[in-house]
Formats: structure tokens, C-alpha cells, sequence
């Protein structure tokens, strides 16, 4: 393969590493947009509020917005009211248009709105177990528990994004090692992964990485078998279409 | 149109992919998150279009290839009406200065801006993203054998470009 794609200069590794932590987006960024994206797209206003007023450098150019929006989902009856309301909104040419849409639709998807606070109330409830694994027991059972640790207290545990960070760092990595047919270097890394972070925020895409991992070191039986324990668990993971995808291209 | 939470799960898993995969394609910092915005909107929009029987991550680098190609479009635009004006008094640096500041940034950024936007947009998907070469001609809608010249020519280019040739 590498005579038809030539080789990766050296080091590469290093300089993708350089490169990531140089990009990586700034704290904050992510709800952010999110805010923005699902306001333009008319998906669940409660949230948005929540996430825009948090921000600080969106806060002027979406307040507007978000006063449409919540006026759009209190309100609107029918599709004349949207369209007004999209008027209110500064963004771009295209979050305008797709807002006529969306908050027609947004009208009437209570449910959906549920679902997706549900999915990241989720998320937050289930974060401490997943960062936060219980220390493990050493002091002698005798010592009295007022003994003062020179640890530094616990209120302050690793930030969910750092460990989030890292998951998709080590599994990042994996992803390009088995795209470059390094299949013990992917190995070690997902194998990595999951010793570090056995019910981490990312494992079903680590599951994925596996499975693609083993149809890659042609190991069809055992992948085969992994990805349809995976559709039963998760039969409704975004990571389906990827490992159906892989199978299929080394059937 | 997606439903919500699948939806909220793929920008939730695809984020970071699509902001570095922005920034590796030359969209400036300042740009960026508008440029994220645009890809998750275009790709809600269009939802419909994707196949879902194919994985999701190639779909969305293609959108946003997309949309920091029309960016850069618009950008070059703006540059060129604004030619005629006054050059601001207070940015002092030389345009020296401003590459070599770019270039402290990262060595690889430095290497990629050698590179046309076509064979950015391929080397960075397979070699930073780890998308396979048939995953980039599907998304990018170009021949496989035009993703593997572009994949050769674009690292000879950074390969001579990191080893201080042009």
C-alpha cells in the first residue's frame, strides 16, 4: 500500500500530537456551539437558554435569538409566526433559513426536546462513576478516620473533560493506527483504554474500534461475533454503520 | 430530519473531530466556530442524504471540506475588496513575522499550508483522521484513484516541507 501512497515522514506520530494540542478547542467552545446550533435548528429551547447564557461571547449576537426562540416554542401556532420570528435572528444567511424549519417543527417535539436533554442528563449522571472510581481501601481498618491526609481534599475531582480527553485521545489514535494497518500499536492503545477506563464515557466506541481492529487482522469469526453482541447491546449506536461498514469491505 | 438525541449523540462524538479537522484545513481560529456551526447545520439539512448504512465521520469532514472551501471563497472575496484600502497603521508585523508566528504553532501546520486545499483536505482525513482511502472518495465524491494521488503528492510535499525544502 505504501508504494502507492507513499510513505509518512518521519516521526509523524509526534507531529500529530504537536498539531492536536496545539488545535484542541478552547474550553467552552463546544456548549457553545451547541447552544447555536441547536437554536438555529429550532431543538429544544429550554436547553439552549441555558447553554447561551453561560457564554459570554455569544451572549450579545444570540440574546435576540434566543427571545425568538423561546417566543417561537410559548407560541407559535403556525408557520407565519416562525417565519417572523426567524427575522429576529442574527446569524447567517443559512441558520435563517433552516430556522423557518425547524422552529415549525420544534412546535410540536416535546418529545424530541425531552429526549435530548435526557441524553446529556444522562451523561452527567452517570460521569462520577465513569471519572471517578472508588479510591481503593488502604488504611488499616484500627486507625481512626480523623487521621489527616496529606492528600489534597476531594472536592476537587478530575475535570470530566480531561478524561474525556484523554478517551478520545487514546482512541483517536487507535482509529489512525488501524487506518495505517499498525494493528499492535492500535492494540495496546485500545487495550489501554479499556484498562484505564473500563466504564468510561467513550466504550462503545472503543467496542467499535475493536471489532474493526480484529476485521483488519482478518480475524472475520471473532468480528463477526463482537459486532452482533454489539447491535443486541447498543442496536441503536451511531457506531453501527461504521462496523457494518467494515465487514462488509472485507467480506 | 434526525431524531434529536441521535443527532445530539453525533455532535456530541463528532465535535472535536470536525473543529480540529476545520483548523487543520487552514480555517483561521477566529473563523471556527462558525465554521462548526455550519457543519452541523448543513448536515442536519441534509440528514436525509446520508447513508446510514455508512459511517458517519467521513460524511461530516466532507460537509465541513465543504464549507471551509466556501469560506475561503468568501474570505478571498473580502480580501479582494478591501485591497484598495489603507493598510491598518497599527499592525506593525511584517509578513514575515505573521508566518513565522503561524509556523510556531505547529510544524505540521506549517507543512500542510503547502498544500493545495484538495490534497489538504485528503492527507489530513487519512493521516490525521484515520479514514480510509475508499471513506474519503465517498465523502468527497472524487475517484479512488484521485484520493490516492492526491494522498502521494500531498505527503512528498510535507515530507520535503519538514525537511526545510519547498
Amino acid at each position: 500500500m505504501s508504494e502507492r501512497l507513499g510513505d509518512l515522514p518521519p516521526g509523524w506520530e509526534d507531529l500529530e500530537r504537536e498539531d492536536t494540542a496545539s488545535l484542541a478547542p478552547p474550553a467552552g467552545a463546544k456548549d457553545r456551539v451547541q447552544g447555536r446550533v441547536a437554536l438555529t435548528l429550532g431543538l429544544g429551547a429550554g436547553f439552549v437558554a441555558a447553554t447561551v447564557a453561560s457564554s459570554t461571547t455569544a451572549a450579545a449576537a444570540t440574546s435576540t435569538a434566543a427571545a425568538g426562540a423561546t417566543t417561537a416554542a410559548a407560541g407559535a401556532g403556525g408557520t407565519g409566526g416562525a417565519g417572523a420570528t426567524a427575522t429576529g435572528i442574527v446569524g447567517t444567511l443559512l441558520a435563517k433559513k433552516v430556522l423557518v424549519l425547524g422552529v415549525a417543527t420544534a412546535v410540536g417535539v416535546g418529545g424530541g426536546t425531552a429526549a435530548y436533554l435526557e441524553i446529556r442528563s444522562e451523561r452527567a449522571r452517570n460521569q462520577p462513576a465513569a471519572v471517578a472510581p472508588p479510591p481503593p481501601v488502604r488504611a488499616p481498618a484500627a486507625l481512626p478516620v480523623a487521621a489527616p491526609s496529606p492528600e489534597p481534599p476531594a472536592e476537587e475531582p478530575p475535570a470530566v473533560e480531561d478524561t474525556l480527553g484523554e478517551e478520545r485521545s487514546l482512541l483517536d489514535r487507535a482509529r489512525l493506527d488501524i487506518v495505517h494497518g499498525k494493528v499492535r500499536e492500535a492494540r495496546a492503545l485500545l487495550a489501554s483504554h479499556a484498562e484505564k477506563f473500563p466504564g468510561g464515557q467513550l466504550t462503545e466506541e472503543r467496542e467499535a474500534l475493536i471489532i474493526r481492529l480484529l476485521v483488519r487482522e482478518g480475524r472475520l469469526t471473532e468480528a463477526r461475533s463482537r459486532a452482533a453482541r454489539f447491535r443486541n447491546q447498543h442496536p441503536h449506536s451511531i457506531q453501527l454503520p461504521g462496523i457494518t461498514d467494515a465487514l462488509r469491505e472485507h467480506r | 430530519m434526525p431524531d434529536d438525541a441521535v443527532f445530539a449523540a453525533a455532535y456530541d462524538q463528532e465535535f472535536e473531530a470536525v473543529w480540529l479537522y476545520l483548523r487543520r484545513l487552514g480555517v483561521p481560529e477566529a473563523d471556527v466556530e462558525d465554521a462548526v456551526h455550519d457543519v452541523f447545520v448543513v448536515a442536519h439539512r441534509r440528514f436525509g442524504t446520508y447513508d446510514p448504512s455508512r459511517p458517519l465521520r467521513p460524511w461530516l469532514l466532507g460537509i465541513a471540506f465543504r464549507v471551509a472551501a466556501g469560506s475561503r471563497r468568501r474570505h478571498r472575496l473580502e480580501v479582494m475588496l478591501a485591497e484598495p484600502g489603507p493598510e491598518p497603521a497599527d499592525d506593525a508585523r511584517a509578513p514575515d513575522e505573521v508566518v513565522a508566528s503561524e509556523q510556531a504553532k505547529s510544524r505540521l501546520q506549517a507543512a500542510l499550508s503547502k498544500l493545495d486545499i484538495h490534497q489538504r483536505a485528503v492527507v489530513v482525513m487519512h493521516d490525521l483522521h484515520g479514514i480510509s482511502v475508499p471513506e474519503i472518495a465517498d465523502a468527497l465524491d472524487v475517484p479512488l484513484n484521485t484520493v490516492y494521488s492526491r494522498l502521494r503528492l500531498g505527503r512528498a510535499k510535507i515530507s520535503a516541507a519538514l525537511r526545510g525544502e519547498e
